[in-house]
C-alpha cells in the first residue's frame, strides 16, 4: 500500500507541472485581460497537433517545443484581433460566448485537416526507469521538468524584462500605465498571445503522453479552471502550487478510491479552500 | 329508310359505336393503372450519423455507406419499383442533438424509416421516438441493452452486440492465454457492458477475477488506474475501450512494463487505429471485430461483395480512404450498407406500402433470414424475432508482423444466447 501511494504522489507531482504550464496561460490572460479564455482548451489541442505534424513532416518531435508556442502566439494575434479586443471591457458573458465560438471553429477545422480519428506521437525519448514495482517514462519526467524550467523563465521574464514590467504595470492599473506612456493595447495583444503560446506548449509536451484529437482540449480545460480558480485568477505561483497540490491529492486519493472519485475529492478540497479564502490560494493579482 | 339488307360488314354506326365503347372500358380499367404507376412515391430513408462529435469517423463512413447502398438500389429498380430517396442529419455524438434531428427527419422530412448513428445513447433514447412517430429505426449502437432491456418493437439492429464480441474474445482468450483477469473500462454503457459479457463468458471457462476498474471516456492519464494493477496476479488485461483510449491505455500499459507477460484483450475493433501509433505495445493486444478491416482476411465468398461495397465507398483493400489515405471504419461501416437492404427485403416480403403497414413490415422482418450477396455483404444472418437482434460470425484479430492477422472466427450459430425480452409479444 505505501508503494502504491508514493507511486500515485509521485505521478500526481510529475503531472501537476504539464498542468501548470497549460493554467498559467489561462490565468495570465484573466489576470490582464478579464476575460475568461473557454477556448483554452483548443489551444492546447492546436498546440497538440502541431506536435504530430512536426513529427510526421519533419522527423523530429523536439521541433514542436519552439513551432507549437510560436504558431499559437500567431494564432492567438489572430483570435486577439478579430474577435477579443472587441469583448474587452464588457460583460464576461460576451468573452465566454465568442471564445465558445471559437471551440466548434478551431475543432471543426481540426477535423478537416488532421482528421477525426485520434492518433499517437512516438515516444520522443522511449527510456523507462525502475520505479517501484514497475516502470516510469522517463519522458514524462523530463516533460515535467521543462514545464518547471518555462515556468521559471516566465516570471524571470515578468520580473526582469521591461515587457515584463510593462505587462505587471498594466496589470495593476491599466489606465496610469496608459497615461504613463505603456501602449497596453499592445500588452493586451501581448499576453493573449503568450498565454496561447503556453497552451500550445502544454500541448506539445503532452502529445507524446496522450492520444492527439480535435476534442482533446475538453478535459483539460476543467483541470486548468479548477486549478485557476482554487489558485486565485492571475496568480502565476498560486497556479503552479494549486496545479501540484490538485494533482498530488487526486493521486493520494486515487491509490484508496476509484480514481474517479479521488476527481471529486480534489473537488471537494477546491470548495472547501474557496470557502475559507474566496480569493483562492494567492489571491487576485499575485504574480 | 335505307338498310343494308343482304350486304355483310358493319355500317359506319356500328363502328362509331364499338370504338367508343372500347375507348371508355380503356379509360375505366387501364387509365387509372397507369397513373397509379406513374405516381409511385419513392421511399423516403432518413440518415441519421454522427458527423461530428467523438464518433466522427463511424458516422462519416456510416453516412458514405448508407447512402452508396440506396444509389445502388436506385441503379438496379429501387425497392419494389419505387425510387429511394434520403435525407442526411448530423446526430453530432449527442442524445440531445440526435433526437431533434430524429424529429426533424420523420415529421419535417417524412422519413419513412431510419438508419441510425452508432452511438448507443442515441438509439435507446430514440427508440421510443421513434415508435411514438410510427417509424422503424435502425440502430447501429452495440450496446447491450439496444435489444435487451431497452429493446423496443420499432427498433432493429443488424449488427452483433457488445455481448456477441466479448462471447468471441473470451472464447478465443480462454485457449489462447491465462485465466487471471483485470478489468478496465470506459464509465458509460457500453463500458461497462463489454466488462460485463467477458465476464459472463469467462468466468464459466476457467477466469479467475483479480479486479475491475473504470474510468471517464477520453481519460489521459491511465497510470493511476494501471499502478492499482497487481501485474505479477494477472495474465489479461480486458479493456472496454474504444481508439483513442484504448491507444493510450496500451501504450501507457508498455510504457510501465506490464505487457511483458500481460495481454491486453479489446472489447472492439478500434475504427481508425493506425498500427504504428501503438508501437510495440501492438503486439498485446487482441481485438474483437465485427467484421475484417483488411480485404485479404474476407473470407474467400464474400470478397466480391466486400470489393463491391469498397469501392462503392471509396475504401481500399487495406481499408483506408481512396482519397485521402485516411484509415477508415471497415469492420463497422457495413452496418448502414446493409441495413437500407434489410428495409429492402422487409418491404418487398410484407407488401408495404405506407407507416400503415409497419405492423406488416416489422411482423416480415423478425425472423428473417439473409444470404451473403451484394446486399449483405458480410455474410448470412438471421434477424431474431424476440428481441430484433441480428446474428453474424465474429472475427478475432491480432497485430502481427505490423498488421493485423485473423485469429479466429467464432461463427454466429455459437453465439446465440437466451433473448433478454419477447418482442412478439408485443404489438406494432
Amino acid at each position: 500500500m505505501i508503494e502504491l501511494i508514493l507511486s500515485q504522489l509521485a505521478n500526481g507531482f510529475i503531472w501537476g507541472w504539464i498542468l501548470a504550464l497549460i493554467s498559467i496561460g489561462l490565468t495570465l490572460i484573466y489576470g490582464q485581460l478579464e476575460i475568461v479564455n473557454v477556448a483554452h482548451g483548443v489551444l492546447y489541442t492546436l498546440g497538440a497537433v502541431v506536435s504530430y505534424y512536426c513529427v510526421a513532416d519533419f522527423g523530429g518531435w523536439g521541433w514542436s517545443l519552439l513551432a507549437a508556442p510560436l504558431f499559437l502566439a500567431l494564432v492567438g494575434v489572430v483570435i486577439y484581433l478579430t474577435s477579443i479586443r472587441f469583448s474587452l471591457g464588457r460583460s464576461p458573458i460576451v468573452t465566454v460566448i465568442i471564445s465558445y465560438g471559437l471551440i466548434f471553429i478551431i475543432e471543426q477545422v481540426v477535423i478537416l485537416t488532421f482528421g477525426g480519428n485520434p492518433r499517437m506521437i512516438p515516444n520522443p525519448i522511449p527510456a523507462t526507469i525502475p520505479f517501484f514495482e514497475g516502470n516510469y517514462p522517463v519522458f514524462r519526467i523530463l516533460a515535467a521538468a521543462f514545464s518547471a524550467l518555462t515556468i521559471w523563465g516566465l516570471l524571470l521574464f515578468l520580473k526582469r524584462t521591461r515587457l515584463g514590467l510593462w505587462i505587471r504595470a498594466t496589470n495593476q492599473d491599466a489606465e496610469t500605465a496608459e497615461n504613463m506612456g505603456i501602449p497596453t493595447r499592445r500588452v493586451f495583444a501581448g499576453v493573449f498571445c503568450l498565454g496561447s503560446a503556453l497552451a500550445g506548449l502544454g500541448g506539445a509536451l503532452a502529445a507524446p503522453i496522450v492520444s492527439v484529437s480535435f476534442d482533446m482540449g475538453h478535459n483539460i480545460i476543467i483541470e486548468a479552471f479548477i486549478v485557476v480558480i482554487m489558485a486565485g485568477f492571475g496568480s502565476i505561483r498560486g497556479t503552479v502550487a494549486a496545479s501540484l497540490i490538485i494533482s498530488m491529492l487526486m493521486g493520494l486519493a486515487a491509490a484508496f478510491v476509484n480514481p474517479v472519485m479521488a476527481k471529486v475529492v480534489a473537488m471537494i478540497v477546491m470548495v472547501v479552500v474557496l470557502f475559507i479564502r474566496p480569493q483562492g490560494i494567492f489571491g487576485e493579482g499575485g504574480q | 329508310m335505307k338498310t343494308n339488307q343482304g350486304k355483310k360488314g358493319i355500317t359506319r354506326r356500328e363502328f362509331v359505336k364499338t370504338t367508343a365503347i372500347g375507348a371508355a372500358t380503356i379509360s375505366l380499367v387501364g387509365v387509372p393503372a397507369l397513373i397509379g404507376r406513374a405516381a409511385q412515391p419513392p421511399i423516403k430513408i432518413g440518415i441519421l450519423m454522427d458527423r461530428t462529435g467523438a464518433l466522427y469517423s463511424f458516422g462519416t463512413w456510416g453516412e458514405r455507406a448508407a447512402i452508396a447502398a440506396c444509389k445502388a438500389i436506385n441503379a438496379s429498380g429501387g425497392i419494389a419499383g419505387r425510387k429511394v430517396v434520403w435525407t442526411s442529419e448530423d446526430s453530432a455524438t449527442n442524445v440531445q442533438t440526435g433526437l431533434r434531428k430524429l424529429r426533424k427527419l420523420i415529421q419535417k422530412d417524412g422519413c419513412e424509416f431510419i438508419v441510425g448513428p452508432c452511438n448507443s445513447g442515441i438509439s435507446v433514447a430514440a427508440a421510443p421516438l421513434a415508435e411514438q412517430m410510427n417509424t422503424v429505426l435502425f440502430a447501429w449502437g452495440t450496446a447491450q441493452s439496444i435489444t435487451g432491456k431497452k429493446a423496443n418493437k420499432y427498433m432493429f439492429r443488424g449488427i452483433n452486440n457488445t455481448r456477441h464480441a466479448m462471447m468471441a474474445i473470451a472464447k478465443v482468450a480462454a485457449k489462447h492465454m491465462g485465466k487471471r483477469y483485470y478489468c478496465l473500462g470506459a464509465d458509460y454503457e457500453w463500458g461497462r457492458s463489454a466488462v460485463a459479457e467477458f465476464r459472463r463468458i469467462f468466468d464459466p471457462l476457467g477466469g479467475q477475477f483479480v479486479g475491475e476498474e473504470y474510468s471517464p471516456v477520453k481519460t489521459d492519464d491511465f497510470v493511476p488506474y494501471l499502478n492499482k494493477i497487481p501485474t505479477d496476479k494477472v495474465d489479461v488485461l480486458v479493456a472496454g475501450y474504444f481508439t483513442g483510449d484504448l491507444l493510450k491505455l496500451a501504450r501507457q500499459a508498455y510504457q510501465k512494463g506490464m505487457l511483458k507477460h500481460m495481454q491486453i484483450v479489446a472489447g472492439a475493433m478500434p475504427t481508425g487505429l493506425s498500427i504504428a501509433d501503438l508501437g510495440k505495445a501492438a503486439q498485446s493486444i487482441w481485438f474483437t471485430g465485427y467484421f475484417v478491416r483488411r480485404m485479404a482476411n474476407v473470407p474467400q465468398p464474400l470478397k466480391p461483395y466486400n470489393r463491391a461495397f469498397r469501392k462503392a465507398i471509396g475504401m481500399d483493400d487495406e481499408g483506408r480512404d481512396i482519397k485521402t489515405g485516411k484509415v477508415g471504419s471497415a469492420s463497422y461501416c457495413w452496418t448502414p450498407w446493409e441495413h437500407v437492404f434489410w428495409i429492402k427485403e422487409a418491404v418487398e416480403k410484407s407488401g408495404w406500402r405506407s407507416r400503415d403497414d409497419n405492423p406488416k413490415f416489422i411482423a416480415a422482418l423478425e425472423g428473417m433470414q439473409v444470404k451473403a450477396g451484394p446486399g449483405f455483404i458480410t455474410g448470412d444472418k438471421f434477424m431474431r424475432a424476440q428481441d430484433h437482434q441480428v446474428f453474424h460470425d465474429q472475427y478475432v484479430v491480432k497485430i502481427e508482423n505490423g498488421n493485423f492477422a485473423l485469429k479466429g472466427i467464432v461463427k454466429g450459430k455459437d453465439l446465440i444466447y437466451p433473448p433478454d425480452v419477447d418482442l412478439t409479444k408485443v404489438k406494432a
